[in-house]
C-alpha cells in the first residue's frame, strides 16, 4: 500500500510538466488582418491579451521581429501593438529566463482577390 | 500537315471554362481538350482544319490578362462594365495560313506573261496583330461588347470594328452559352487578305477591282457551347459557330465558302489555382 501510495506520487510529479502547473494563455484582438486592393501589407493595432497564473517574468515576441516587451505575469497584461503584415504572424510569449516558449498566438492576414470577368475575345470556338 | 494542325489548334483555341464566369484574381489554367475538332476554311481552293487536341491557356493578373491568343491590360473593371485594351491575331491571315501554298505565286511573273489569274490557293498572306480599345456591358440579360482595332504590323494598314452579344447560363451541373456577333473589316483590310495584287494577277487585278472594287465587309457568326463537369478537373465540352462572309468588297473568287460550320466536341482536363 506505501510503495502503491509512492508510486502514485511519483506518477503525479511526473505529470506536473512544465506549463501545467501555471497554465498561460495569449489571446489577439483582433485575429484578422486583411491587406487592401493595391496594397502589399496590413497595418493594425492588435491587443495582446497574456493571462498567467504566476507573476513570473515573461517577454512577448513576434515571430520573425524579435522582442517587443518583457513585463510581470500579473493575473492578466494587456499590450496594444501596432502592427504591419504581408503573411501570417505568429505572437509568442516566453519565459524571461529560460527563453521557453509558453503560450503563442497568430494573426491571419487575408489578401484582397479582385474579381475579375471571363473574357471572351478572339475567334474562340469554344 | 504539321502546320495545318497548329494553325487549326490555333483557330480552334478555347475561351477557358465555361463554369462560371468571373475570375479571382490572379488565377491561371490550363486546359487540354481531346476529341474532334473541324475548322471549315472559307477561301478558295484550301483545306479545311482538322483536329484531336485543343489547348487553351489564361492567366488573369490584377489588370494584365491573358486568354489564349488575346492579351489584354484592363482599364476599368467592375461588376457592370469593363474597359480593356487588347491585341489579338486577325483571323482573315489564319485562314490563309491554314493551307499555305508551297511556292508563293508571282515569284516567276516577271518572266512569263500570266494567260490568266493566279490561283487563290497559291497565294500567300501574312497574319497581322490587331490591337485597339475595347468596352463590355454586363447586363442580367446578355452582355454587350464593342470593339476597335488596328493593324499595328504594318501588314495592311485596316482595322476591324467588332460587336458582339453573348450570354451563358447553367444547365443541369454545367453550363451553356450563346453568341451572336458581326465584324466589320474594312477596305484596307480587305483589298490585302481577299484581292489579287498586280503582281499576283497583272492586268487581271485591274479588271477585277473594276468588276468587284475593294470595299468594307461585315462578317456575321453565331456560336454556341456547351460543357459538363464529370469529375476532379474533367469536362464534357461541345461547341459550334457558323460564320456567313460577306461577299460584297471581296473579289467573290477568294471564298469558296460564304457559309461555314466549324465545330468541337471533346473532354477537357484542366489544372489551374482557381476556385
Amino acid at each position: 500500500m506505501k510503495l502503491f501510495r509512492s508510486l502514485l506520487l511519483l506518477l503525479c510529479a511526473t505529470l506536473a510538466v512544465p506549463g501545467m502547473g501555471n497554465a498561460a494563455e495569449l489571446s489577439l484582438t483582433p485575429t484578422l488582418c486583411a491587406i487592401n486592393d493595391g496594397e502589399d501589407h496590413c497595418a493594425i493595432s492588435v491587443s495582446v491579451n497574456f493571462t498567467a497564473e504566476d507573476k513570473s517574468r515573461y517577454c512577448l515576441n513576434i515571430a520573425d521581429k524579435g522582442l517587443v516587451r518583457c513585463f510581470s505575469g500579473n493575473p492578466q497584461t494587456q499590450i496594444d501593438i501596432y502592427v504591419t503584415a504581408d503573411t501570417d504572424t505568429r505572437f509568442l510569449v516566453t519565459a524571461a529566463e529560460s527563453g521557453e516558449e509558453v503560450a503563442s498566438a497568430t494573426l491571419k492576414v487575408a489578401r484582397y482577390r479582385p474579381t475579375r470577368h471571363q473574357r471572351r475575345y478572339g475567334w474562340g470556338l469554344l | 500537315m504539321y502546320r495545318r494542325t497548329l494553325i487549326t489548334l490555333l483557330l480552334l483555341v478555347a475561351h477557358g471554362a465555361a463554369q462560371g464566369t468571373e475570375i479571382s484574381a490572379p488565377e491561371w489554367k490550363l486546359s487540354l481538350v481531346s476529341g474532334r475538332g473541324l475548322i471549315e476554311n472559307p477561301l478558295d481552293g484550301r483545306e479545311d482544319g482538322e483536329t484531336f487536341l485543343l489547348p487553351a491557356f489564361s492567366y488573369y493578373g490584377k489588370r494584365f490578362f491573358v486568354s489564349n491568343l488575346t492579351a489584354g491590360y484592363s482599364l476599368v473593371e467592375n461588376k457592370r462594365f469593363y474597359i480593356d485594351l487588347i491585341a489579338q491575331p486577325n483571323e482573315d491571315g489564319l485562314f490563309f495560313q491554314l493551307d499555305k501554298p508551297e511556292v508563293a505565286a508571282g515569284s516567276v511573273t516577271s518572266f512569263v506573261q500570266l494567260r490568266e489569274a493566279t490561283e487563290v490557293s497559291e497565294i500567300d498572306r501574312r497574319i497581322s496583330l490587331m490591337a485597339g480599345p475595347s468596352g463590355t456591358l454586363v447586363t442580367e440579360l446578355a452582355d454587350v461588347s464593342f470593339s476597335w482595332l488596328y493593324d499595328v504590323t504594318g501588314v495592311h494598314h485596316g482595322s476591324e470594328t467588332h460587336l458582339s452579344i453573348d450570354k451563358q447560363y447553367p444547365l443541369f451541373d454545367g453550363a451553356i452559352g450563346w453568341g451572336i456577333g458581326a465584324v466589320q473589316k474594312d477596305t484596307d483590310l480587305v483589298r490585302y487578305y481577299y484581292h489579287f495584287t498586280e503582281e499576283e494577277a497583272g492586268v487581271f487585278a485591274r479588271r477585277y477591282a473594276a468588276v468587284y472594287p475593294p470595299g468594307d465587309v461585315t462578317d456575321q457568326y453565331v456560336r454556341l457551347q456547351f460543357s459538363y463537369p464529370i469529375g476532379k478537373g474533367f469536362a464534357v465540352r461541345l461547341a459550334g459557330r457558323y460564320s456567313y462572309f460577306d461577299l460584297d468588297g471581296r473579289l467573290p473568287r477568294f471564298i469558296e465558302k460564304p457559309e461555314t460550320l466549324s465545330w468541337f466536341a471533346g473532354i477537357q482536363y484542366s489544372i489551374g489555382n482557381g476556385r
